[in-house]
C-alpha cells in the first residue's frame, strides 16, 4: 500500500477530546456500524461461517452465543481481520464497517484493527510494567508527549475500573496482577487509543464469579462510548450484559456456522421466534 | 445389621516401608546420582587444574595472568618467561569479535525463522541452520584457511588496513597473510551463528501466540509487534542463546588454531597474527619440555575455566536481571 499510514489519534485534548469522542459515539447509537451480508469464513476447505446476516448497531452491546464450534469466535475475530496471519483463512461475500468492506483490497489490516480493539479470552498482558502495558499502545500510534500518555493511561485504567488497585504499583509487572485485574487491564490497554469497536472474546471464561461481575459492571459502563462485541458461553452473561444478541449454531450435516437468530436480547431470552433458539436457551443441548 | 467390610488402610509399617515400597526412593536415588555427577566433575576439573598450575603460580604468583611475555624456550634476547596475558587477550579479543559480529545476525535469523519466514521455507532453513551447528569446527578451521582467508585479505583486512587503519592503529597493516585475530574472530562468528540462530529461534517460538495476537488487535505492524511484544518476553532466552555462543567461541580450538598465527607477541592491530588460551595450550603442550611450561599451560587452562566461569555468572545475572519483569511469566 503507497499511502501514508495514518498515525494521528483523537489524543491531543486529552479528556476533553475524549468526552467529545464519547458524545459523537452516542450520537450515532443505534445505527449500523458493523454489517455481514451473506458473509462466508473458510479455514482451507472447510467452510467455517455459512451466510452470515447480521447488522451490529453503534454503541450497543451486542453478545454472540451458542454451542462449542459454532463459529462465534471466527466471525467475532473476522471483525479486525486477527486471521489474516492463519495459514489458509479466507472470507467471502460482504463484511462492513461504517459501510467500508473489512475484506476490501485496499484496507489496511492495521489501520482497520486501530479501530476495532480487541480483548482475549486469556488475560495476556505484556512482559512490560502496568503502565507500559497501558501506555504501549499508544506509543505505537505515535504519541511520544510523557504527559499525554500519562492522563492517557491513567484515565484507561481509572476507565477500566482499575486505577485505585494499581496506583501504588504501576511499576509492577503487568504478569503479577490477579487474573481479573490483568483482564481489566488488557481493557485498559485496549480502550487506551479508543477504538470505535471493542471485541471481546469470552473476557470472563478465565476468571472467577466476582472478577467477571467486575467485567460485566465494566462492560455496562463502557457501552454507549464503545461498540462492544462480545462472544460468550454464559448465557446469563448474555442476558444481562447486551442490548442485542445473535445465536449461531453448527449446521448438523456442513459443520458450519450459521447465524439461527438475531434480535433485542430481551426480546430473544424471552420470546424467540426460531425453536432451536428455545431449545438453546432452555437448555436442551449446547 | 448391614455387613461390616474390613477398611483398607493407608498406613504403612515404618518409614523406610514408606519410602520404598512403591520404588519412587530408587528413581530418586539414581538420578541424585548423576545430578551429584555434574557437581562432582566441575569440581574435580578445578581440583586438577588448580593443582597442575601450582609449579607457575609458585614461580610468578596471580602476575602470571597479566604477564606479558610468553617464552618457553631461552634466546639470546629473552630469557624463559612465562605470562598468559597474550593468549588471554586473544581469547577475550577474538571472543569479542565473534559476539559482535554474530549476536545481532544470529538474532536476526532467529528472528525470521520463527516470526517472518513463509511455512514452506521454515522447515528446510530451520534444518540448515542446525546442519551448520553439527560441522566440526576443523572443517570450519580449514575452510577458513583454504578459502576464506583470501577473500577476507583480499576484501576487508587489506582495504580497512589502508584506509581506516592508517589512522586507527588497532585496524593498521601490515595484514598477516591468512592469520590474525579479527580473521579468526569472523570465523568464530560463523561457527556460533547456528547456536545462537536456533535457539533465539526456539526461545520466539515458545513465545505464545496470544501475546502476538494482543500487539496486533492494538493495530501495531509486524515490526512493532516482534521487537515490541514477542523479543521481550523472550529476551532470557535470547541472551541465553548469545552466551551459549560465546562459550562455544571461548574455548574453541581447533579453528582458532589453524587461523590465529599462534604468536605470543602482543601487537595492537587485528590483523596481527596472535593466540588464544586454547590455541596455546593445544600447539605447545604435547612439545612442552620443562615442567615450568607445562604447569604454565595448565595455569592458562584455569584461567580459561575461570574465564568462561565469570562470564556464565555474568549471564545468570543478566537474564536474572531481565527476567525479574516479564518471561518468567508469574501470575
Amino acid at each position: 500500500m503507497s499511502e501514508p499510514r495514518t498515525r494521528s489519534l483523537p489524543l491531543a485534548g486529552g479528556f476533553a477530546a475524549t468526552a467529545a469522542a464519547r458524545a459523537r459515539a452516542r450520537e450515532g447509537v443505534g445505527k449500523t456500524k458493523i454489517e455481514a451480508v451473506n458473509f462466508n469464513f473458510y479455514y482451507g476447505s472447510f467452510k467455517a461461517l455459512d451466510k452470515i446476516n447480521l447488522a451490529i448497531p453503534q454503541g450497543e452491546v451486542t453478545a454472540l452465543i451458542g454451542p462449542s464450534g459454532c463459529g462465534k469466535s471466527t466471525l467475532l475475530r473476522a471483525i479486525n481481520r486477527m486471521h489474516d496471519k492463519t495459514p489458509g483463512a479466507r472470507a467471502e461475500g460482504l463484511l462492513t464497517i461504517d459501510g467500508e468492506s473489512i475484506y476490501g483490497d485496499e484496507v489496511d489490516p492495521i489501520l482497520l484493527r486501530r479501530r476495532v480493539g480487541m480483548v482475549f479470552q486469556r488475560p495476556n498482558p505484556f512482559a512490560k510494567s502496568v503502565f507500559d502495558n497501558v501506555a504501549y499502545g499508544l506509543r505505537v500510534l505515535g504519541e511520544r508527549n510523557s504527559k499525554r500518555i500519562k492522563e492517557r493511561v491513567e484515565w484507561a485504567l481509572r476507565r477500566a475500573a482499575l486505577w485505585d488497585e494499581v496506583k501504588d504499583r504501576l511499576n509492577a509487572t503487568g504478569t503479577s496482577l490477579s487474573g481479573g485485574q490483568q483482564q481489566r487491564l488488557c481493557i485498559a490497554r485496549t480502550i487506551a487509543v479508543e477504538p470505535e469497536v471493542v471485541l471481546m472474546d469470552e473476557p470472563c471464561s478465565a476468571l472467577d464469579p466476582i472478577s467477571t461481575l467486575k467485567i460485566e459492571e465494566l462492560i455496562a459502563d463502557l457501552r454507549g462510548s464503545f461498540t462492544i462485541v462480545i462472544v460468550t458461553h454464559n448465557m446469563q452473561q448474555a442476558a444481562r450484559v447486551s442490548d442485542y444478541t445473535a445465536f449461531m449454531l453448527m449446521d448438523s450435516q456442513t459443520r458450519a456456522g450459521q447465524l439461527v437468530e438475531f434480535g433485542p436480547t430481551a426480546r430473544l431470552f424471552t420470546n424467540p421466534t426460531d425453536p432451536r433458539t428455545e431449545a438453546y436457551l432452555s437448555g436442551h443441548f449446547g | 445389621m448391614a455387613e461390616v467390610k474390613a477398611v483398607p488402610r493407608i498406613t504403612a509399617s515404618s518409614r523406610w516401608a514408606r519410602r520404598t515400597r512403591h520404588g519412587d526412593v530408587f528413581f530418586w536415588l539414581l538420578t541424585l546420582l548423576f545430578a551429584l555427577m555434574i557437581i562432582g566433575l566441575v569440581v574435580a576439573v578445578g581440583i586438577v587444574t588448580y593443582n597442575g598450575s601450582a609449579g607457575v603460580r609458585a614461580e610468578y604468583g596471580w602476575s602470571f595472568l597479566w604477564g606479558t611475555d610468553w617464552n618457553p624456550i631461552e634466546t639470546e634476547l629473552y630469557p624463559v618467561s612465562f605470562g598468559a596475558w597474550p593468549a588471554i587477550r586473544g581469547t577475550l579479543l577474538s571472543s569479542l569479535i565473534a559476539l559482535i559480529l554474530a549476536a545481532p545476525t544470529g538474532v536476526a535469523i532467529g528472528i525470521f525463522l520463527s516470526e517472518l519466514c513463509p511455512l514452506r521455507l521454515r522447515q528446510p532453513l530451520g534444518v540448515m541452520v542446525e546442519l551448520l551447528a553439527a560441522i566440526p569446527s576443523v572443517i570450519y578451521g580449514l575452510w577458513g584457511v583454504a578459502v576464506f582467508a583470501n577473500w577476507f585479505n583480499d576484501w576487508v583486512a587489506n582495504p580497512i588496513a589502508n584506509t581506516v587503519g592508517q589512522y586507527v592503529p588497532w585496524l593498521a597493516g601490515p595484514v598477516a597473510v591468512s592469520r590474525g585475530l579479527a580473521i579468526t574472530g569472523t570465523i568464530l562468528a560463523i561457527m556460533i551463528l547456528p547456536t545462537v540462530s536456533a535457539i533465539t529461534r526456539d526461545v520466539l517460538q515458545a513465545v505464545p501466540s496470544h501475546q502476538r495476537e494482543a500487539m496486533f488487535s492494538l493495530g501495531a505492524t509486524r515490526w512493532e509487534v516482534i521487537w515490541g511484544a514477542v523479543v521481550p518476553y523472550a529476551r532470557a532466552g535470547i541472551v541465553g542463546g548469545i552466551m551459549l555462543g560465546l562459550g562455544r567461541a571461548l574455548g574453541e580450538t581447533m579453528a582458532a588454531t589453524m587461523l590465529i598465527g599462534n604468536s605470543t607477541r602482543i601487537e595492537q592491530s587485528l590483523f596481527a597474527p596472535a593466540t588464544t588460551a586454547a590455541a596455546l595450550i593445544a600447539s605447545e603442550l604435547p612439545n612442552a619440555q620443562i615442567p615450568l611450561h607445562e604447569s604454565s599451560l595448565i595455569g592458562l587452562a584455569l584461567a580459561l575455566f575461570g574465564i568462561t566461569l565469570i562470564l556464565n555468572l555474568i549471564a545468570r545475572y543478566l537474564v536474572w536481571q531481565t527476567s525479574r519483569g516479564p518471561a518468567g511469566e508469574k501470575v
